[in-house]
Order: C-alpha cells, then sequence, then structure tokens
C-alpha cells in the first residue's frame, strides 16, 4: 500500500505500509538406524514456523537532497511464547546528496558525495522450532520404539536484537576516476540467541538462551581508481578495501568466577567454548567468552620451553624434556586450573585488493585477498609435533630435534613426551600466527584478432590462476580456517582442514 | 485514500486475529508420553535406552569401571603401558579430563533426566484398571533407575549434584550434595520403586526384585562406610540381608558357560536385571570388547587383565570352567589365520600386546562372526551375585548361612569352598571378596568391590598385591597409584568444572 504526496517542488513524501504471512514447513523423518532394518515406517514430521510482519515506511525528501526515512517493523513469531512472540524494530536514516549543493554542484573536482547516517534495529528469531517446550523424540530400545526427552524447554527465549548506528561517505573525485567510501559503525546485539553449553549434571550438554550482549565496532575503506586511461591501449585499474572490526562482550549473565589473565587470578564472568573433539586429542574447549573482552579468545596453557635436566621444580608428573608449562597458580601441579589466555582468534583487519590491466588485446586481473592480526589454534599439529608414541606419525623436524640429555632442545619436547594426550587444555604451542596474504586469482586474457571473421563476434584465449601463492607463517595447509564455520562457540579452530586446492584453467571464451 | 487505509486496518486486525502464532509440535511432550499405557511404557523403554548408550552400559562405562577397578589395562589409543587410558585410569590416576569418566558422567546424568521427568509428569495413583497399573509400574522403573543410577554416581566420585527435577534455565548450577544425602535419596527412591514396581509392564524389564537386590547393595555398601556417608546410624548388614533374602529363590543358577553366548545368554532365569541389545538398538561389547580377530570383524579387545588377577583365580580354582568363559590367551586370527597367543600361553610377555590375558565374556564368542552390532543382552544383575551378597552379608551377620550360598556358585562351576572359609569370620571374608572378582570380572561391579570395605582393603587386596607381584614388569604393566585422595574417588568432569558455576574441582 503506497500513499505520496507531493506538497510542491521541495517537498515530497513517500509512506508505505506492507504486511507478510510467512508459513514455513519443513519436512523431517524419523529415520531407520541401519539401512538392513526398518523397524517402523517411516514417519513425516511437519515442523512449521511462522511469521507476521507489519512494516510501515515513511520516507521525505527535502529539496531533491536531504532524504529522511523512517521505518517501524513489527514481527510476530511462533518461535516464542505468548508475551515474547512480537519484537518491534524501528530505524532512521538521513542521507545528504552535498554534491547537489550549490558549492559543488559544479564542482570539477568532485563528481559526488553522499553523507549517509543511520540508526537501527533489527531483530533475529533464526531457531529450529519448538524450543520453547520439552520435547519427547523417537529412540530404539530392543526391538520397540522408546520415547525421552530429548531437551530442555526454555519458555523465556525472544527476539535477538541488534541495534546498528553507522555513519558513512561516499565520494567520487574527477568524473567518477575515483571513487570510494568510508563507513563507521556500530552495533550492539542484545539477548543473543546462543546455544549456550551447560552442566552436564543437568542431564543435557547444551540450553537454547538469549544470553548476553555483543558489541561491535568498525572502519571500513574503499577506494578505487582508474591509474591509467589511455583510452583504447592501456588501461589500469586499481581498487581495495579494509574493515577493521572489534568485538566485545558486553555483558553476560554468568556469575563471576576465577580465570588467570596475564598472570593474575581475576574474577570475572565467562563460560568456555565447545570441546573440540570427542577423542582423546583436543577434548577441551579452545575458546573463552570473558565480558569486557574480545569474543572466543583462545584458553589453554601458555608454555614456556622444555624441561631441562638440570631443573629443579619440575610439576608433579613431568620429566625433563617435557614441554615446561607455566604452572600458573604456583601449586605444584599442571591442570585446569592453569589455564590462561593464550591467543586471540579475531583479525586486526582484512583486506581485498584488484588491480586490472588491459594492453592493447591483452588483459590482466589479479585478485588479492588477506586476513592479519589474528591467531589460529592448529588442532592438527597436537599429534604431528609431539612424539607421543610409536604409532603416530610426526613431522621429520619433531623427531629429529627432538629433546634428549644430549640434545637439550628448549623447542621440541623428548620422545614419549604424552601430556596432550587426554589433556584438559590445549597448549601455546599450537597456537599460530594466522596472517596470510592470499593471490587468490590471476587471469590473463588475449583477445584473438577476428575482424576478418564472418563466423566469430569474439574470441578471448585465457589462463587463469586461482589459489596460486599465499604468503603466510602458518604451517597448517591453510589459514582461511574452514572447521567449525558452523559453529559460534568455537572461534579460530583448525582441526583436520582441508588444503585449499590451487588451479590453474585454460579457456577459450568464443562468441558466434 | 480514507477507504484504502481502512481496508488496510481491518485487513490487519483480521490477519492478527486469526493468526495466532501459536506451536503445535509434532513431538510428544511429558504431559502426553505419562497419560496412556502404551506411551509410558515407551517411556520406560527410554529411560532403559539411557542405560546402553556408548557412555554408559554400552562402552565407556564398563572400560572405566574396569580399569578403575585396578584389575585391567586396556588397549585402547595403543598397545602400550603410557596409553593416555593406562597412565591415568588403569594407574588409578584418572584426570578430570580422562575420556571414559567425562562420557560416563554425561551419560549416567542424561539418563536420571529421563527419570526425572517421568517422576515429575506423573503421580501414582490407587490402580483399578491395567492401564493405571502399567503407569505406576512404569513410575516404579523410574525410581528404580533413578536410584540405581545415583549409586553408581555416588560410588565413583563421591559427592555429586543431586538432581531429582528436570533442569530448567534457571536451575542449570547446582552444587554438590554431601554423600550421606544422595544416599538417603536413593534409599527413598528404592523404597518406592519397591513400591510402585508391579511387573505389568514386562517386555524384559526387570521385577521388583531388581530394586530389593539395589537396596541390599546400597545397604552393604554403607555398612563399611564413613558413618559420615551413612545418612542415619543402624544395623546396614542386617538391612541389607532383609533386602537380599527376598530375592533368594526366586531365580536360579545356569550354565555359567551360557550367560556369555549369544544364543544362550538372554532372558535367562539367573538375569534380575537385563539390558536389551538388538541390531538396531546396539550394545557396543561385540565392537570393543571381542579380542583383535578373534572374529571376522574388525574389533577392538579393549579390556586385558593384570596377571596378579588371573594367576590368583587360577591359583585359587585352577580347573575353574570361569576361566576359560572369562578369558582368553589364544586364538586363530581371522584375518590371516595366525595364531595369537598371549600370557599365560606364552609367558615371555615381551610386549605389551601379548603380556595379558584378554576378556572374552563380553564381546561375540563366535569366531565365525562377522557383525560389530550385537543381539547378545548384558546382565547388570545375575542371581549368583546375589548369593554371593548373601554369603558375605551372613558372614557378617554369623548367622550360619554364610557357607551355603557361596557353595550354590562354586558347586555349578564343579568347585568347593576352599579350608579359608571354615577358618572363622575374618578369613571367610577375605575369601567370599574374591569371589566376587572370580565370577563377576568386567562386568561392571569391580570398581565398587574393591572399594566398597574401605582403603586399607583396596590397598592390600588390590593395589599392593599387583604392584608386588613377583612377575610385575615395569614395560609392560602399570603401576597402581596408592595415595587414599586420588584412588577412592574420581575427578569431576572437567565439563561440569566449566560449566556450572556451583561446581569448581
Amino acid at each position: 500500500m503506497l500513499y505520496s504526496t507531493t506538497y510542491d517542488v521541495r517537498h515530497k513524501l513517500f509512506t508505505r505500509a506492507e504486511f507478510t504471512d510467512f508459513s514455513t514447513f519443513q519436512f523431517g523423518y524419523t529415520d531407520p538406524s541401519f539401512a538392513a532394518n526398518t523397524p517402523f515406517p517411516l514417519q513425516k514430521r511437519r515442523f512449521k514456523e511462522e511469521l507476521i510482519s507489519f512494516l510501515g515506511r515513511g520516507t521525505y525528501t527535502l529539496k531533491d537532497r536531504y532524504v529522511f526515512t523512517g521505518t517501524l517493523r513489527v514481527d510476530g513469531s511462533s518461535k516464542f511464547t505468548e508475551g515474547n512472540k512480537y519484537g518491534y524494530f524501528p530505524s532512521f536514516a538521513f542521507a545528504w546528496q552535498a554534491k547537489k549543493e550549490n558549492f559543488l554542484k559544479n564542482s570539477y573536482v568532485v563528481s559526488n558525495l553522499k553523507l549517509r547516517a543511520g540508526w537501527g534495529q533489527v531483530g533475529n528469531q533464526g531457531i529450529q522450532p519448538y524450543q520453547t517446550s520439552s520435547n519427547y523424540n523417537n529412540t530404539i530400545y530392543g526391538e520397540d520404539i522408546a520415547f525421552f526427552v530429548s531437551n530442555i524447554g526454555n519458555k523465556d527465549l525472544t527476539w535477538e536484537t541488534t541495534s546498528q548506528t553507522n555513519l558513512g561517505v561516499d565520494f567520487g573525485f574527477f568524473k567518477n576516476r575515483f571513487t570510494g567510501s568510508i563507513d563507521v559503525y556500530e552495533k550492539e546485539t542484545k539477548d543473543l540467541l546462543q546455544i549456550l553449553q551447560i552442566p552436564e549434571s543437568t542431564g543435557f550438554s547444551s540450553l537454547l538462551v538469549n544470553g548476553g550482549s555483543i558489541e561491535n565496532r568498525g572502519l571500513e575503506f574503499a577506494l578505487s581508481g582508474v591509474l591509467i586511461d589511455n583510452k583504447k591501449d592501456f588501461n589500469v585499474e586499481l581498487s581495495g578495501n579494509i574493515a577493521f572490526n572489534r568485538s566485545k562482550i558486553t555483558n553476560l549473565e554468568n556469575s563471576p568466577a576465577s580465570i588467570i589473565i596475564n598472570g593474575e587470578q581475576q574474577q570475572r564472568s565467562f563460560y568456555f567454548g565447545d570441546n573440540i573433539s570427542s577423542s582423546n586429542y583436543f577434548n577441551s574447549p579452545a575458546n573463552v567468552f570473558i565480558e569486557g573482552e574480545e569474543i572466543g579468545l583462545f584458553i589453554g596453557y601458555e608454555t614456556d620451553g622444555i624441561w631441562q635436566s638440570d631443573d629443579t621444580d619440575l610439576p608433579t608428573g613431568f620429566e625433563p624434556g617435557d614441554v615446561r608449562i607455566v604452572d600458573q597458580n604456583e601449586d605444584g601441579i599442571i591442570n585446569a586450573e592453569d589455564r590462561t589466555i593464550i591467543g586471540n582468534p579475531n583479525p586486526d583487519f582484512v583486506y581485498g585488493a584488484n588491480l586490472s590491466v588491459n594492453y592493447k588485446s591483452w588483459s590482466l586481473s589479479v585478485l588479492i585477498n588477506g586476513v592479519y592480526g589474528n591467531d589460529i589454534a592448529n588442532g592438527t599439529s597436537i599429534r604431528l609435533t609431539n612424539p607421543i608414541g610409536e604409532f603416530t606419525n610426526i613431522t621429520p623436524e619433531t623427531y629429529f630435534n627432538a629433546w634428549s640429555p644430549d640434545n637439550p632442545s628448549n623447542i621440541h619436547p623428548r620422545i614419549g613426551y604424552d601430556f596432550p594426550n587426554g589433556s584438559e587444555a590445549i597448549e601455546d604451542r599450537i597456537i599460530e600466527d594466522g596472517s596470510f596474504l592470499r593471490i587468490n586469482n590471476i587471469t590473463l586474457g588475449y583477445d584473438i584478432p577476428i575482424e576478418n571473421s564472418n563466423l566469430f563476434s569474439q574470441a578471448n584465449i585465457y589462463v587463469s590462476g586461482i589459489n596460486l601463492f599465499t604468503f603466510t607463517n602458518y604451517s597448517g595447509y591453510n589459514p582461511e580456517i574452514t572447521s567449525f564455520l558452523w559453529n559460534g562457540n568455537i572461534l579460530g579452530v583448525d582441526w583436520s582442514g582441508a588444503p585449499n586446492v590451487s588451479s590453474v584453467l585454460l579457456g577459450l571464451n568464443i562468441n558466434f | 485514500m480514507k477507504l484504502q487505509i481502512l481496508l488496510f486496518l481491518l485487513l490487519i486486525t483480521l490477519v492478527f486475529t486469526s493468526c495466532s502464532l501459536e506451536e503445535e509440535p509434532p513431538y510428544l511432550s511429558n504431559a502426553n508420553v505419562y497419560s496412556s499405557a502404551e506411551t509410558a511404557s515407551a517411556a520406560v523403554d527410554g529411560m532403559y535406552r539411557g542405560l546402553i548408550e556408548y557412555g554408559y552400559y554400552g562402552n565407556q562405562f564398563m572400560v572405566l569401571n574396569h580399569l578403575s577397578s585396578g584389575f585391567g589395562v586396556t588397549r585402547r589409543g595403543g598397545t602400550r603401558n603410557n596409553t593416555a587410558d593406562n597412565s591415568t585410569l588403569s594407574s588409578l590416576k584418572p584426570t578430570s579430563n580422562s575420556l571414559q569418566l567425562k562420557n560416563s558422567w554425561r551419560a549416567i546424568y542424561n539418563a536420571i533426566a529421563r527419570n526425572n521427568d517421568a517422576i515429575a509428569s506423573i503421580d501414582p495413583m490407587k490402580p483399578v484398571s491395567l492401564d493405571e497399573l502399567v503407569i505406576n509400574d512404569a513410575i516404579g522403573h523410574a525410581y528404580f533407575l533413578r536410584a540405581f543410577n545415583y549409586f553408581n554416581l555416588v560410588r565413583l566420585w563421591g559427592e555429586v549434584p543431586l538432581r531429582t527435577a528436570p533442569a530448567l534455565k534457571e536451575t542449570i548450577n547446582l552444587a554438590k550434595s554431601p554423600i550421606s544425602d544422595i544416599y538417603a535419596q536413593i534409599i527413598a527412591d528404592a523404597k518406592l520403586a519397591q513400591k510402585y514396581m508391579n511387573g505389568n509392564i514386562g517386555n524384559g524389564t526387570p521385577q521388583k526384585y531388581a530394586a530389593d537386590m539395589l537396596l541390599a547393595k546400597v545397604y552393604m555398601t554403607l555398612a563399611t562406610a564413613p558413618s559420615s556417608h551413612q545418612p542415619e546410624s543402624g544395623d546396614y548388614w542386617q538391612l541389607a540381608y532383609e533386602e537380599a533374602i527376598k530375592v533368594y529363590g526366586i531365580y536360579s543358577l545356569i550354565n555359567y558357560g551360557d550367560l556369555f553366548k549369544k544364543e544362550t545368554s538372554n532372558n535367562t532365569s539367573e538375569s534380575i536385571f537385563e539390558l536389551k541389545s538388538s541390531l538396531t538398538a546396539t550394545l557396543d561389547h561385540t565392537r570393543a570388547f571381542t579380542p583383535n580377530w578373534y572374529t571376522g570383524a574388525n574389533t577392538f579387545g579393549w579390556l586385558l587383565a593384570n596377571i596378579s588377577v588371573y594367576n590368583r583365580h587360577r591359583a585359587a580354582y585352577p580347573d575353574d570352567p570361569r576361566i576359560d568363559a572369562t578369558y582368553i590367551s589364544t586364538w586363530t586370527r581371522q584375518n590371516n589365520g595366525t595364531t595369537q597367543n598371549c600370557y599365560p600361553v606364552n609367558a615371555s610377555r615381551s610386549f605389551f600386546g601379548n603380556s595379558f590375558p584378554y576378556i572374552l565374556k563380553l564381546g561375540s564368542q563366535d569366531p565365525t562372526n562377522v557383525a560389530r552390532e550385537t543381539t547378545k543382552n548384558f546382565k547388570v544383575y545375575r542371581y549368583s551375585d546375589l548369593l554371593l551378597m548373601l554369603s558375605e552379608i551372613s558372614n557378617e551377620l554369623q548367622n550360619g548361612q554364610q557357607l551355603g550360598y557361596v557353595t550354590e556358585v562354586l558347586d555349578r562351576v564343579g568347585q568347593t569352598p576352599g579350608a579359608e572359609y571354615s577358618n572363622g569370620q575374618a578369613s571367610f571374608r577375605e575369601a567370599i571378596m574374591r569371589e566376587y572378582e572370580f565370577e563377576l570380572m568386567a562386568e561392571g561391579h569391580a570398581s565398587f568391590n574393591n572399594r566398597r570395605r574401605g582403603y586399607a582393603y583396596f590397598l592390600n587386596n588390590v593395589i599392593l598385591p599387583h604392584n608386588n607381584d613377583p612377575l610385575f614388569d615395569p614395560n609392560v604393566d602399570v603401576t597402581l597409584e596408592t595415595t587414599e585422595d586420588i584412588v577412592m574417588f574420581l575427578p569431576i568432569s572437567q565439563n561440569e568444572i566449566d560449566r556450572n558455576e556451583l561446581v569448581t574441582e
């Protein structure tokens, strides 16, 4: 429904109201446990979720250059209980087309200038339905169908709300030969919908809650320019972007507890991320979420070289050649109480650039991207760099440089060092700098001259290299982590990550 | 224009009122599960299913119980005595991150949550109809299993969180309770189980005698426990007798070897409390506990016995058929036809892999088997255990019945009680404690029986005999820890410490 009024040339008002009622069904099925045995007919399960939205928007434009927009969204979700179903999400925006002002209208230098400011809220209800009730699920016992309670219902679930304030400027100079934008934002997400790891004495491992708040602040630049523009023969274009983001956990509901940060016991509100594996190695959380800190800092044992033969104050169970784990609480025992912050998976900035060169019939494009300042917990190196036993593969470096009384290494532990097997935490020896610069794509093309052909309208031959070069100090296969991307409780952990494929492509494009 | 707006508002009003946004879950909830006999029976199956999970009797609790008894080691994680499992659990030095410890903790509490949900959802009634009898039986099973599960927890860990109602968001953190409170709850629950279990669900679920036996075990444990662990002072041996004797004569012994063969083991007259295994819901015993390549399936043979334990049985009853039913030391490898010999057939003990007899009884007994799933059920409580309990209790009470019960157990395997049984109460006591070991090796009792009579008993009858065995070889054997604070209870799971604000160690 639209309503539009123009009072005179200088004032314009648009209003718009929308209404949607959206429901989706997802059909699940109760699966047979083994392909060979179908103990009961497959059952279809209907998962229904419904969303009602009301949207109202008003836009007021003054003098064709000041634009005010106000929006109100009201969303109702079937996934929450009565009283929590509806969320109200207003937003306001202002834009100033400065280029249209008299003092810039005729400027040769400035070809575009637009300032933007906005504040708004959005809601998130992206959870599975039926989480507010305790549900009974099916299993099998003997040959019979059995029922068991499969979750803790949380009646208090409600919308997760993100409030964002942003300021931005878009600009172009010299007939938009150079363009760019700068954006700053601050956003706070409250009532985070998260799968909280809960005490297993509840009978369950996790609970869906609205817990805590996170603040993100960021600065983003994007610039692009035509460096050489020699019409037909020679063109060079370069563009780049860089983004800085800082996260901070502003509020958690957990009661303060003891945690060691920078060598001192502190009382902080925090929770641990998920355990990485369920076997003997890395069967512990890698991340910790502490109020007042960035999200998902790495937690584990700080190390300080290798215990040597003449050292005297070895903790219980350690011998020369073992890794010298810092006994943070100085009780002579290395255990979970000695965990501390050992790294930060959040990058300082991420960036990318694109170069495009055309020279006569030749064209070249180069795409790079990179990340700077993040740490990676290299889970694979737990087994590769600890000479644990005779049955697991280790790197040659680990084996040939292993500590022995005759070869008192301060880096590589002795053959047989077994502490990480079943350990309560990771050692900071597996935390590595994850910064990298990757030349993601290089394409060189050539337009085959076909002016005299009646058959072809265009023919282009090209060779393209994807992921040819990566500059990084990271020792794992791929610094662009792909493990646990679906899990917000695990950040920056490389666990059996696959290498990133490099490929070279030779191609021919022909148009008739 | 105005009409348009009016119409629009009308539309919205209509839709907002017609769209209730109410959820109609495709799942059952506790309100409807316990309303009919059929669904309540299925919920009881769900409770027993909780006990066959991988973390519980399906696999990891069996490993935890065997290794933490001081009776054995494992091949899991490598054939050497310094793997994570052997240097921690098997050496009686578990850490809060020991895998089987964490998995068992999670699985036992998961089973308890099912019991709590049932208990919170239904009130027992004065039954009139058969349906009401079935629902009462379901309540009885919930109480029985809650008592049973907490009894496992308190014996392994000591003080643990005692949760007796379904967890809510507000109550996820819970502090540990004193041991005496946990036992008080166990006793109360077991008595309610006795009251409500009526056998109407049937279908392989235990009868109320299982609750009698459980309560007898609880009282026996308390009889020799520190007084701080006892909910109240009392003659616990007498109480134990009164419960155990209710079960006497109800069941009977079958051929010992038949207890562990798939074809003959299920639902026998000896079984008091049995867990079902089927191809679709299988115990993991065949995969994990069948010696490697004893059958054609890829199995792991995780459980090995310390040789001091094996030799003790051999010395007490040299021609006991239980030895061959329990252990195996030589077999033809089904993958390549070679013969695998280990201790004592090959007594060289040249490396870890050939230094111990394998536990055979839990896994597959059939070399032609190729499946890793099994239809062999597992007996949590057997009648011979009850007879040994009666013998031990009677010896403490000196009621004159003690020799009769143990004679029944030995009789079935062609053995007779030795001279130590006629040499006074203390000598009898020492001998009867060994009978549990010979009869029930690796069946999930040793960890409890070895600690039940206190630290001194554990040290002098299990730990030191192993460490000081003349055949002890540090290259293959583990040295058992001797410190009381370390060996008597397991440390709380690290997951619990990390996540429960009220549990710090």
